[in-house]
Parts: C-alpha cells; sequence; structure tokens
C-alpha cells in the first residue's frame, strides 16, 4: 500500500512539473486550443438557435431570452474568479510557474464577463422591475465582485515589476473570494428584488435546454480565452526576458 | 408572435448585441495580443542570435 502510494505522488509531482514547464503548455495548448475553438462555435450556434426558438415566457415575454446570456456569464464569472482563487493557491502554497500566469489571464476575461452579467441584468431589469438599476443585496456584490477584478488588474499593471507581486496579488485574490458566498447567498441572507438562485431553471423544462447549452459554450469559451491569455503571458515574460538579455550583452 | 414584433426586441437586441460585441472585443484583444507578441518574440530571438554571433 505504502509502495502503491508513494508511485501515485510520484507520478502526480511528475504530471505536475510536466504541466508547469512553460513550453510543455505552449505545446499542447497549441493543439488542444483550435478544438475549444471550434466546440464553443458550435455550442453558442446551438445555444442561440434554442434561444432563439424557444416559446416566450407567460410572464416575461421575450426579455426570458436575456436569461440565455445573463445567467451563464454570471455563472462563468463566478467560475473564472474560482479559478483565480485555486491559482492564488497555487502562487502561495505549491510555487506553481503557471499558477501566477493563470490568475493574470483569468482576470480580464472575468471582469469582461462581469461587465456582460451587469448590463443584461439591467437591460432585463427595465422591462421586469420598471429600473435600470437598483441598490439590491444580489446586485451591489455582484457589482462589487466586477471592482474587485477591476482592482486586481489594476493592481498587476502598477506592481508588475516588483518580484513579490505575484504573492501580493495572490493575497488579495484570496482576501476577494469572500465576496463569492455573499454573491451566491445574498437573494437567501437578504429580501432581494431579485429572484431566487435557480428560478430559470425551475421555470420550465422548455427554458432548461438553452440555457444548459449556453453555460456549456460560456464554459468552453472562457476556457479557449483563458488558454489563449496564458500563451500571450508566457509570451510576453519570455519578451521582458530577452530584452534584459538584450539589454546586458550591450 | 415573432420576436421582431414585440415591444421587448430592443431589450433583447441590445442585450445580445452589447454581450457579443463586449466578447467579440476580447477574443480580438487576445488575438491580436498574441500575433504582436509572437513576431516581437521572433524578432528579439533573431537580434539575440546576432548578438551572439
Amino acid at each position: 500500500m505504502m509502495k502503491q502510494d508513494k508511485e501515485n505522488s510520484w507520478s502526480f509531482d511528475r504530471l505536475t512539473n510536466k504541466i508547469a514547464n512553460p513550453t510543455w503548455f505552449l505545446k499542447w495548448t497549441g493543439r488542444i486550443l483550435p478544438i475549444f475553438i471550434i466546440i464553443t462555435v458550435v455550442l453558442f450556434v446551438a445555444g442561440l438557435y434554442l434561444g432563439f426558438t424557444a416559446p416566450q415566457d407567460y410572464q416575461q415575454g421575450n426579455t426570458v431570452r436575456i436569461m440565455f446570456i445573463h445567467v451563464p456569464s454570471v455563472m462563468i464569472t463566478m467560475m473564472a474568479y474560482m479559478v483565480m482563487v485555486s491559482s492564488a493557491l497555487g502562487t502561495l502554497i505549491w510555487r506553481h510557474p503557471l499558477a501566477d500566469i493563470s490568475a493574470k489571464s483569468a482576470a480580464p476575461i472575468g471582469a469582461v464577463l462581469a461587465l456582460i452579467g451587469l448590463i443584461t441584468g439591467s437591460i432585463w431589469g427595465k422591462p421586469m422591475w420598471g429600473a435600470w438599476w437598483v441598490w439590491d443585496a444580489r446586485l451591489t456584490s455582484f457589482l462589487i465582485l466586477f471592482l474587485i477584478f477591476i482592482g486586481l488588474i489594476v493592481l498587476r499593471f502598477a506592481l508588475d515589476d516588483l518580484t513579490f507581486a505575484p504573492q501580493l496579488i495572490a493575497v488579495l485574490i484570496l482576501v476577494g473570494a469572500l465576496i463569492l458566498p455573499i454573491v451566491h447567498y445574498s437573494v437567501e441572507w437578504w429580501n432581494t428584488l431579485h429572484q431566487p438562485n435557480g428560478t430559470t431553471m425551475r421555470t420550465g423544462g422548455v427554458f432548461r435546454l438553452p440555457l444548459f447549452v449556453m453555460i456549456f459554450a460560456f464554459s468552453f469559451l472562457f476556457l479557449s480565452l483563458h488558454l489563449a491569455n496564458m500563451r500571450n503571458a508566457i509570451f510576453e515574460k519570455r519578451i521582458n526576458r530577452m530584452q534584459r538579455k538584450l539589454a546586458q550583452s550591450i | 408572435m415573432s420576436i421582431f414584433e414585440t415591444r421587448h426586441f430592443f431589450f433583447v437586441a441590445s442585450a445580445y448585441g452589447l454581450s457579443f460585441l463586449l466578447l467579440a472585443g476580447l477574443a480580438l484583444w487576445i488575438y491580436f495580443a498574441y500575433q504582436s507578441k509572437k513576431k516581437q518574440l521572433l524578432r528579439l530571438e533573431a537580434q539575440s542570435k546576432q548578438a551572439d554571433k
């Protein structure tokens, strides 16, 4: 049993070491990325077709179709932040070379998805609630999450030259993670105008399929953009290293 | 009733339009960043080889 454990840990170490190698990462993402992009496009086409051929909701009318982009964008925003949290743990605990690159690359994607969540929610709110914006617990906590993404991006630009920047930003990501349960449970902890979690799922079977397909489409979109942005960050590191090397040789 | 015949058309169209505009912008930003970084890296590698000679 002990021997088997040792063998397993050895293979796990070997795998993480291999993944930690940026050259190997660039090689396998170069192969896998076109497949992910094709899957994303297919899922978006299917999701949009299903979303626009679904019947109207008896209360919301056609605005129910906004839910097919609002719900997935909000869900994947939360997932993007969780990816940043696991990357921050990777930076602080395992000092994985790609962990900081992963956190850095996920932030702009998370910010754009959060912005889409805010915009689509606001556009849905006007015909349904009669207001573009209310200072409701869910809306306000999600706005704070968006501002945390922006803050982390700005901080990255300001501190990127410092050697301890990855560790500092990782700590801030972990502190910011406190907003995730607040966003999720805000509709249960406070009386909110926003509907409870999973309302669209419960509304009727006819809306479930387009919603699921769009959730998968947004997941693959995030995965594709994240890997592509990580490749860019690795190139950027190499460019900086090479520029330093050239400056020293002159 | 078609979506074009409803008063909600403006809301649905602007939600989808703005979302896909933002997503396309993000994807293009990542793509053009990749192209420029790749070119820059190749140029620096060539410069570095020349400097080594």
